[in-house]
């Protein structure tokens, strides 16, 4: 109790002297502070539209991943083997033939006798609630239908009419005003149809399409990262980080394996090696050669005293002998006492690139926007990322060093992706494409700080395609 | 002058010239606070600088229980507290020791000008600091302290006695204190 008094009574001599004065001290900062204040808040306005603009692209590729595993269940659902009976009933059955419709300028033997006019109604109900088979029996029925119409046409406009409206179990011809047949303009539209069977020499002669594809490919990417860490946790401001770390540009490469589910639909997957990362700015780097470093005599057993703080994790040394200093902010924490090193400084701000290498198993769907002689084709998906390679690279001009590591790094996470993929055939077997992509981490790739952060790359692939 | 209120809906509204009067408004009493807990101005200054970006991303949390100041103050002193946190960890002392393991002295306070009192504080290592300025200025106790930087109980008494015995001695080194009267505990 009485010990308890004493220390009462040392609190509050001491407090009520020393602490009431620092209580009251005030200092008027440099005007450097509202400078940086100002400009940080502008980042922030940045970040934040950023961060919307993030969250809108990731919905709309997350939308178009789920509506493209729909569109595959729908096709893997449906009953392909009775299409033709469901939906392809005998033109006598379904559909009315029209007697009187026939235009009077054109003549019977204009038109071949395998088709038979109806209705517009009638071909617009057929037209849209028949679905095509697939794609190459469209173009096996087209291909058919304009070698019957040889003899009676002659106009281009014809044909892309008859690839539009031929679908399964039909090849349907509609004409319009401004088509001529044999040189004789129809004056108002009439529709033929008829349909089309198995037995069709066509569905013999024109090859089944190749379903599987392997490639590969290899892309540039520019390389950062998105932190999203709440300010107030974090042991150093978002500013410093945004202003003394940039991006870095790197590569992709990898293999990949195509599976064509339907006209529209293909899956994909493979193995990447996907290099993601940042540069660090603003630190000098001297260099302290001989057996003792700054930090006096280290046994080879001891780590390196320094280390620094960066958004992606913490950069740990190899080279006692290397002794680092931030220019710009605090970023380099030292446990030891430091003996200011008055030798050779290796250059003034250098970059710390910081290299995270991670091999991706990917799943991505892809969607045919467009199928001619080149395709488009929209594609999205996940990736699963295994770190297989981290390491600090001191860039300087004309060297580039390993120097260290990045700690507190993920072993395993998940990214989304998407892109457009152009698609030129080479010969009938190989593909050349492409495809602008973008990939984000969707969780956070350091453990146990206050940050979130969400590596990014950009990246322009180009590869080859083997169809078989 | 405009009233604190209306300063406060204007900084809610992302309004420049409101986040700089409630700058200048807080700025100097702030840096003060700054200074104590940072080893030198250009930390200082960056510890202002964060933490004046946390009071205007956060404002909207300010319920007006309390006072403004009061508010803001403590972020500035957690921002200081983040700022050093790790490093206090890493440091902790081999040997615990109370505060009476110190000889206390009787002295003249009345004499010490702030701005030596302030630059021996700061040349105190980043441990006893940090705990001296949150016990002795701030009035946390040392339970609390031992929440906010994860050391135990006894960590932070034992600093603070360090800092205390510290700052003393440093005082009259410089010959900044004069002795009234011999030790009152031990």
């Amino acid at each position: 109790m009485n010990n308890d008094k004493q220390k009462m009574r040392k609190k509050d001599i001491f407090e009520n002297n020393i602490g009431e004065k620092l209580r009251n001290f005030q200092s008027q900062p440099s005007s450097r502070v509202w400078k940086e204040l100002e400009a940080g808040l502008d980042n922030t306005r940045k970040l934040s539209r950023q961060r919307y603009i993030k969250y809108a692209a990731a919905i709309i590729l997350l939308l178009a991943t789920a509506w493209g595993i729909y569109e595959a269940l729908v096709y893997i659902g449906t009953p392909h083997d009775q299409v033709a009976d469901v939906f392809s009933p005998k033109p006598s059955e379904n559909v009315e033939i029209s007697e009187k419709t026939k235009p009077d300028i054109i003549s019977e033997k204009e038109v071949p006798d395998i088709y038979q006019e109806i209705t517009v109604s009638e071909i617009e109900d057929t037209d849209f609630f028949l679905p095509v088979k697939q794609e190459k029996d469209k173009k096996k029925i087209a291909a058919h239908v304009i070698d019957s119409l040889k003899p009676v046409m002659h106009e281009e406009e014809f044909v892309s009419d008859i690839f539009e409206t031929s679908l399964a179990g039909y090849s349907i011809i509609k004409t319009t005003d401004d088509i001529t047949i044999s040189g004789v303009e129809l004056k108002q539209p009439a529709v033929y149809a008829r349909s089309i069977s198995e037995q069709d020499p066509y569905f013999d002669d024109i090859p089944e399409r190749n379903r599987w594809s392997v490639g590969i490919k290899i892309a540039p990417q520019y390389a950062f990262r998105i932190n999203s860490s709440e300010p107030e946790v974090l042991y150093r401001g978002k500013a410093i980080f945004e202003q003394n770390e940039k991006h870095l540009y790197t590569y992709n490469l990898g293999i990949d394996v195509k599976y064509q589910l339907s006209n529209k639909i293909s899956l994909e997957s493979g193995l990447q090696y996907i290099r993601m990362g940042q540069s660090i700015r603003n630190i000098n780097i001297y260099h302290h050669p001989g057996n003792e470093s700054p930090f006096g005599i280290l046994p080879a057993h001891v780590n390196h005293p320094q280390s620094v703080l960066t958004s992606m994790g913490e950069i740990h040394f190899t080279d006692p002998t290397l002794y680092f200093d931030d220019i710009s902010a605090h970023r380099v924490l030292t446990l030891e006492e430091v003996n200011e090193p008055d030798d050779v400084l290796l250059e003034r701000g250098d970059r710390l690139n910081q290299h995270l290498g991670f091999l991706e198993v990917p799943l991505t769907i892809r969607y045919n926007l467009y199928d001619g002689l080149v395709k488009i084709q929209l594609k999205g998906g996940v990736g699963f990322n295994y770190l297989v390679n981290n390491s600090v690279v001191l860039q300087r001009e004309g060297f580039r060093n390993s120097i260290g590591t990045t700690s507190l790094i993920r072993n395993w996470n998940s990214s989304i992706t998407g892109g457009v993929a152009l698609q030129v055939p080479v010969t009938d077997k190989l593909n050349f494409y492409i495809e602008p992509s973008a990939n984000l981490f969707i969780s956070s790739m350091t453990y146990g700080r206050e940050y979130n952060v969400y590596p990014y790359g950009i990246s322009l692939y180009t590869g080859l395609g083997y169809a078989f | 002058m405009e009233s604190i209120d209306n300063i406060v809906k204007g900084c809610l509204n992302n309004r420049r010239k409101a986040q700089k009067q409630l700058y200048d408004l807080f700025a100097a009493k702030m840096y003060g606070v700054c200074l104590r807990y940072a080893r030198n101005r250009e930390d200082a200054e960056d510890i202002l600088q964060e933490g004046f970006m946390i009071v205007f991303d956060k404002l909207h949390t300010f319920k007006k229980k309390g006072s403004l100041e009061g508010w803001i103050k403590r972020i500035i002193i957690n921002t200081a507290v983040q700022k050093y946190r790790e490093k206090i960890s890493n440091l902790v002392v081999g040997n615990m020791h109370n505060d009476s393991d110190y000889p206390e002295r009787a002295v003249d306070y009345d004499h010490i000008q702030l701005n030596e009192l302030i630059e021996i504080i700061r040349s105190l290592p980043v441990q006893y600091r940090i705990v001296f300025n949150m016990y002795a200025v701030e009035g946390y106790s040392h339970k609390e302290i031992s929440n906010i930087l994860k050391i135990s109980e006894n960590t932070s008494r034992s600093n603070y006695a360090r800092a205390r015995y510290m700052l003393i001695e440093k005082l009259k080194n410089e010959n900044l204190v004069s002795y009234t009267s011999k030790a009152l505990v031990k």
